[in-house]
């Protein structure tokens, strides 16, 4: 392991530290269980995405100086994924881009996260040893619908947790 | 067929796991299952990528059969774990439960050696045992967290 800090291990601080101060205030919009639920999944999505596609016998990419578990890639995994999935959530019910509207916010966002992956290679972040930017554009739009589903259904279950309290 | 082996084995577990009668929140069990598959993930990754103490071969089989054991089979039976411990009423009842789950998560383990999908260099089997002693308390002290935020806190908003 040759773990230098340079200009790549700022970027991970800085860029994770933007998508958490962007989620601090939206936070008191959802409940304290619906933040932990997304949190886990998108959490233990991409740990398990990037575990099976990093290691043994794919070694499609990398984060960080090495192909190693570095504390970067989790740092990215515990902060910058989750924030970034609360804001998509955010924007989506807030705004309710419900229907049609969904199909255009989720080519939006998945055009976000292919341009924000290839800031990442350029800024030595993400290092492919084997993918191509293009495999992504599959990726991103699945991600994103998947999310929306788990949302409406843990908001579901989260209503009807709240039905007896809201009871006279 | 070493893989269509493991499938068989996580299906089970599955099949276990759906039959075992629920004592927790459809949330909470998504929750724990995510919380376990996370830990046991970490362990894998830390061991085999970095201190090099599992070995998972560079082919196929054992790769699809590892990951299958990391998403479902292990965090399923740490799940079926809590939904048990839920269900027990005396701290020796749960002592047991506890120390069986420790053995048989460990068992399980040795199998993935055994089997050559997760094989173990330069490993003491104190260091099985010890990281199953510590994963089962930490899951449920995450479920009885994860209980007071959902049964608790005010989810109108």
């Amino acid at each position: 392991m040759n773990v230098k800090f340079d200009w790549n291990e700022w970027y991970f601080i800085i860029t994770a530290a933007i998508a958490l101060i962007v989620f601090l205030p939206i936070r008191k919009y959802f409940s304290l269980a619906m933040i932990v639920v997304i949190w886990m999944y998108n959490l233990v999505l991409v740990a398990t995405i990037d575990y099976f596609f990093i290691a043994t016998p794919f070694h499609l990419y990398y984060f960080g100086d090495n192909p190693t578990y570095e504390l970067s890639g989790a740092l990215y995994h515990f902060f910058m994924y989750p924030c970034c999935s609360v804001i998509f959530l955010f924007i989506y019910d807030k705004f309710e881009l419900y229907g049609k509207k969904t199909i255009g916010y989720v080519v939006c966002w998945t055009a976000f996260s292919l341009f924000f992956e290839w800031l990442c290679v350029q800024n030595r972040v993400l290092n492919y040893t084997g993918w191509k930017l293009y495999y992504s554009i599959a990726f991103y739009p699945t991600a994103a619908i998947v999310l929306i589903a788990l949302f409406r259904f843990t908001k579901g279950k989260l209503h009807e947790l709240a039905l007896p309290k809201l009871r006279v | 067929m070493l893989l269509f082996l493991y499938i068989l084995m996580n299906a089970a577990v599955l099949f276990v796991f759906m039959k075992t009668r629920r004592t927790m929140h459809m949330l909470e069990i998504f929750v724990c299952w995510w919380m376990a598959s996370y830990v046991y993930q970490n362990y894998s990754a830390l061991c085999f990528m970095n201190f090099k103490t599992l070995i998972i071969p560079d082919m196929f089989t054992p790769k699809a059969a590892h990951f299958l054991n990391r998403i479902v089979l292990y965090p399923v039976l740490m799940v079926v774990f809590l939904q048990l411990l839920l269900r027990m009423s005396t701290f020796l009842r749960k002592f047991a439960l506890y120390i069986g789950f420790i053995l048989l998560l460990s068992a399980l383990d040795g199998l993935d050696h055994v089997s050559g999908i997760l094989i173990h260099a330069d490993w003491r089997a104190w260091w099985t045992i010890a990281l199953w002693v510590i994963t089962l308390p930490f899951l449920i002290v995450c479920m009885k967290l994860f209980r007071i935020i959902l049964f608790k806190g005010d989810h109108t908003a």
